[in-house]
């Protein structure tokens, strides 16, 4: 029924006739019966029509940040309807005002940061469809350098800063890059080395929930409950900023209150051995709130000896609403677990769990930073459902997990899980640098009739919540779905081949949600924070950055290897000292971190952009 | 009588070719790194147990443990009370001395460098494809006194399925608490028996059961 009228919606809106509009108001009445996904929980990228405006052509992407109802997984009917709902957002391009003129139509006047020595190329434009008036002025490019004018309007509520953010193109997924935040009062912004042929820059609020990438200013972390056999744990929190930032890290259920300042192109480390655990089937507000003055990349880190995890945290940006989650069974180890953390007050979360979790569905309501946390001994919650109201922050993995089953010796699994918005088609990885028998990989599908391959072979035709895992997988990988899936690349146990390392698990991001700049750090033996006497970074970068990528600005990635038919390419990189390490490419790239120690590994993804 | 006599003959025989086909597999060294070039020694003292762990492989009925060997280099101070003991396994995440299998006998106090064997008590079996724990402990604390176990660095596998685990095991709270650390690898031997799988050797003696059975049966018609 629901299907059927959004496939309506859908032609009505591409015709955009007159004599349809009677029929598309009919139905809109039906569907402003319903509540509109929020904004926070939508795609960036997709099919966008206006509710408002039918004769529109489609936007492609949510550039006015608004709700929408989802007609399927990429066609939305923006809820404009309400002018009030309009928010403060813009691509640069052709100037658009709030009429029937027109949609953003990024490709007239797309802001080209046209190439050329000396010369200005590019048409130059702007859009604006604020209420509050807020739009972006391209006014020239010359001598590499675009020169852009930020028109405030009336926003006042961030005393006058703003962020500029950066993209190629507008193609799905759109991979916008965080450029700079503006001094307060700031309108005129030269940003340098604009070589790229075309180039789309989009004005925002510092607090804009589509910054799209792994850095923000806001997040809430939780740390799911944890084995800790080889003694006390030590929990630090790793930050980075490529603009320096200062901040606030507190956890109102325990009292906590730490401060960081984080200096430009740096990592700092706030302890938090002093807290406690999100502890299994209780209401607790062990939500970690972390709020920085500039965009900065956070990681978790859990340290003991034997018994090590990491994970990279996504700010409330990327948080979501509808999670299919990403553990791994265990005999006799730990608890296969998924932890939420409420972003916002009175959300209802579900939990729906899988056939193979072993436990039962619960519906909560939680307040802003309360967590819940479920676990089942002997199951898997892989497959599992969360969802909610209101964004959340999930976490899922095992308290402690041998990797394959039975194979010694087992190790805390956590990742932070995407919600399945941010979920993609195509994950790349190398087996891990040291490891001789292979690794274990899961691809776990949330759409019916998904046809997985791996390596170009197709393996599986996987329903919703339905996952396959393959052992002793060596070299260079390419997973692809015909609907989005989420891939996990497990080291495995010791014994496995032998080497001295142990179970870890690093959540693939798909292709086209890598980021082009990682600060991220690599854990030394220092036996506080850690024991770990080897760090690799694994770099996938496209053939046209493997020339251009480089760590610490001066080591260049070299032996790199092709991934399939991905066009892309996989090389690793050996950590030989310090923890903060910056990974710089001319083009977006993934990077996956890990550490060897005995019987001790952790690992964790650089930074996505969505 | 003859018969009788004859059966019981046949029936010993039969069950001695079981026990001598056990037996006949005979002492058989599953691991040893005694081999590899010493790189240098780990001391062992009242604060300072040592430990190394080991793999068995799979035999299914798994083995008694007969002997292992150690390679000491010698002493600092005035060492004391030297003791080997045999450790089961109780870490998930990594290896952790449990309850104690039983103590080896052997050299009290191995002064100078070269290899020493220690006994194990009988019966102590080992099962397939588990982790067991050699825990080297003395009486006086290392400031006083230690022993030197020999280490190395290149790891060499067993026969069987049997492995070492390239890590070495620390306490200095006589065991309270272990400390991974990768030193080396301790140069240790390990001899043991395969053990006959019981389905095997109940089917041995069923099958001796019936036979001794029937014989009787046969006798009284007889």
């Amino acid at each position: 029924m629901f299907f059927g009228l959004a496939l309506a919606f859908t032609a009505l809106a591409q015709e955009a006739e007159v004599s349809v509009q009677t029929d598309f108001d009919a139905n809109l009445k039906t569907l402003e019966t319903t509540t509109p996904v929020a904004a926070s929980a939508l795609p960036v990228s997709g099919v966008f029509y206006s509710a408002k405006h039918v004769n529109w052509p489609p936007f492609p992407a949510n550039v006015l940040g608004l709700d929408a109802w989802p007609l399927d997984s990429n066609v939305f009917i923006l809820d404009d309807l309400s002018s009030s709902a309009v928010r403060r957002s813009r691509v640069g391009g052709g100037m658009m005002d709030d009429d029937d003129s027109g949609p953003p139509t990024p490709e007239v006047g797309g802001g080209g940061s046209g190439s050329g020595s000396g010369g200005s190329s590019g048409s130059v434009g702007s859009i604006t469809n604020d209420p509050q008036g807020l739009w972006l002025e391209i006014t020239g490019m010359t001598n590499e350098t675009s020169s852009l004018v930020i028109h405030p309007g009336t926003t006042n509520s961030n005393n006058g800063t703003y962020d500029l953010l950066y993209c190629t193109n507008l193609t799905s997924p759109i991979s916008w890059q965080w450029v700079m935040r503006t001094a307060p009062g700031q309108t005129n912004v030269n940003v340098t080395n604009a070589t790229d042929p075309q180039g789309f820059y989009r004005a925002s609020l510092p607090n804009d929930l589509k910054a799209n990438d792994s850095l923000g200013t806001d997040f809430w972390v939780g740390y799911p409950n944890l084995d800790s056999q080889g003694g006390t744990p030590n929990f630090s929190l790793y930050i980075s900023s490529s603009v320096g930032a200062t901040g606030i890290v507190a956890i109102a259920g325990q009292s906590i209150t730490n401060t960081f300042s984080v200096t430009a192109g740096s990592m700092t480390n706030v302890d938090l051995s002093a807290m406690s655990m999100i502890d299994f089937d209780v209401i607790e507000s062990y939500g970690i709130h972390i709020v920085a003055s500039q965009p900065v990349s956070v990681y978790a880190m859990y340290f003991v000896r034997a018994e090590s995890t990491a994970w990279t945290c996504y700010p409330t940006s990327l948080a979501g609403t509808n999670y299919c989650v990403m553990s791994h069974e265990t005999t006799g180890a730990g608890n296969s677990e998924v932890a939420i953390v409420a972003t916002a007050d009175d959300t209802t979360v579900t939990f729906s769990p899988s056939a193979s979790a072993d436990t039962d569905s619960f519906t909560t309501n939680l307040q802003q930073g309360e967590t819940f946390e479920v676990g089942t001994f002997g199951g898997d919650v892989t497959g599992s459902w969360v969802s909610s109201d209101k964004p959340i922050a999930v976490f899922a993995g095992d308290t402690l997990s041998f990797l394959p089953d039975n194979v010694d010796w087992a190790n805390p699994l956590i990742q932070q899980q995407l919600p399945i918005n941010d979920w993609g088609t195509e994950a790349l990885a190398l087996s891990f640098a040291g490891r001789t028998n292979g690794d274990t990989y899961r691809v776990l599908t949330v759409y019916s009739n998904t046809v997985v391959t791996i390596n170009g072979v197709i393996i599986a035709t996987n329903q919703p919540g339905e996952f396959l895992e393959t052992n002793g997988l060596a070299g260079p990988v390419e997973f692809q779905g015909s609907k989005p899936i989420q891939v996990a690349h497990f080291a495995n146990g010791t014994t496995w081949d032998g080497f001295d390392g142990d179970p870890n698990e690093i959540l693939l991001p798909s292709v086209g949600f890598y980021l082009q700049t990682n600060i991220v750090f690599s854990l030394n033996s220092n036996n506080i924070t850690g024991d770990f006497d080897q760090g690799f970074f694994t770099i996938i970068a496209p053939l046209s950055a493997t020339n251009s990528t480089y760590v610490d600005a001066t080591n260049k990635i070299i032996n790199y290897e092709a991934i399939g038919s991905s066009g892309y390419f996989g090389a690793e990189f050996r950590v030989t000292n310090g923890i903060s390490h910056k990974i710089t490419s001319s083009q977006p790239i993934g990077v996956e971190v890990y550490g060897w120690g005995n019987v001790d590994a952790y690992g964790y993804f650089g930074g996505i952009v969505k | 009588m003859k018969k009788l006599i004859v059966n019981i003959v046949v029936i010993f025989t039969f069950g001695t070719m079981v026990i001598q086909n056990v037996r006949a597999q005979g002492t058989i060294t599953y691991l040893s790194n005694l081999g590899q070039t010493s790189t240098g020694s780990l001391a062992v003292g009242s604060d300072s147990w040592v430990g190394a762990v080991f793999f068995t492989g799979g035999n299914a009925g798994g083995y008694a443990l007969n002997s292992i060997q150690l390679a000491m280099t010698g002493t600092s101070g005035s060492p004391s009370g030297f003791t080997v003991t045999l450790y089961s396994n109780v870490g998930v995440a990594g290896p952790l001395p449990g309850s104690s299998l039983g103590s080896l006998s052997g050299s009290a106090s191995p002064t100078t460098a070269g290899t020493y064997t220690y006994t194990a008590p009988a019966d102590l079996a080992l099962s397939a494809n588990t982790p067991y724990i050699i825990v080297l402990g003395e009486a006086t604390t290392v400031a006083n006194g230690a022993y030197a176990w020999s280490i190395e660095n290149s790891s060499s596998s067993g026969s069987g399925g049997w492995s070492e685990e390239n890590i070495v095991l620390n306490s200095n709270n006589g065991g309270s608490t272990w400390n991974y650390s990768d030193q080396g690898i301790p140069q240790f031997a390990l001899n043991a028996t395969p053990a006959p799988e019981p389905s095997a050797g109940w089917l041995a003696l069923m099958g001796g059961g019936v036979f001794f059975a029937w014989r009787r049966w046969h006798i009284k018609r007889c």
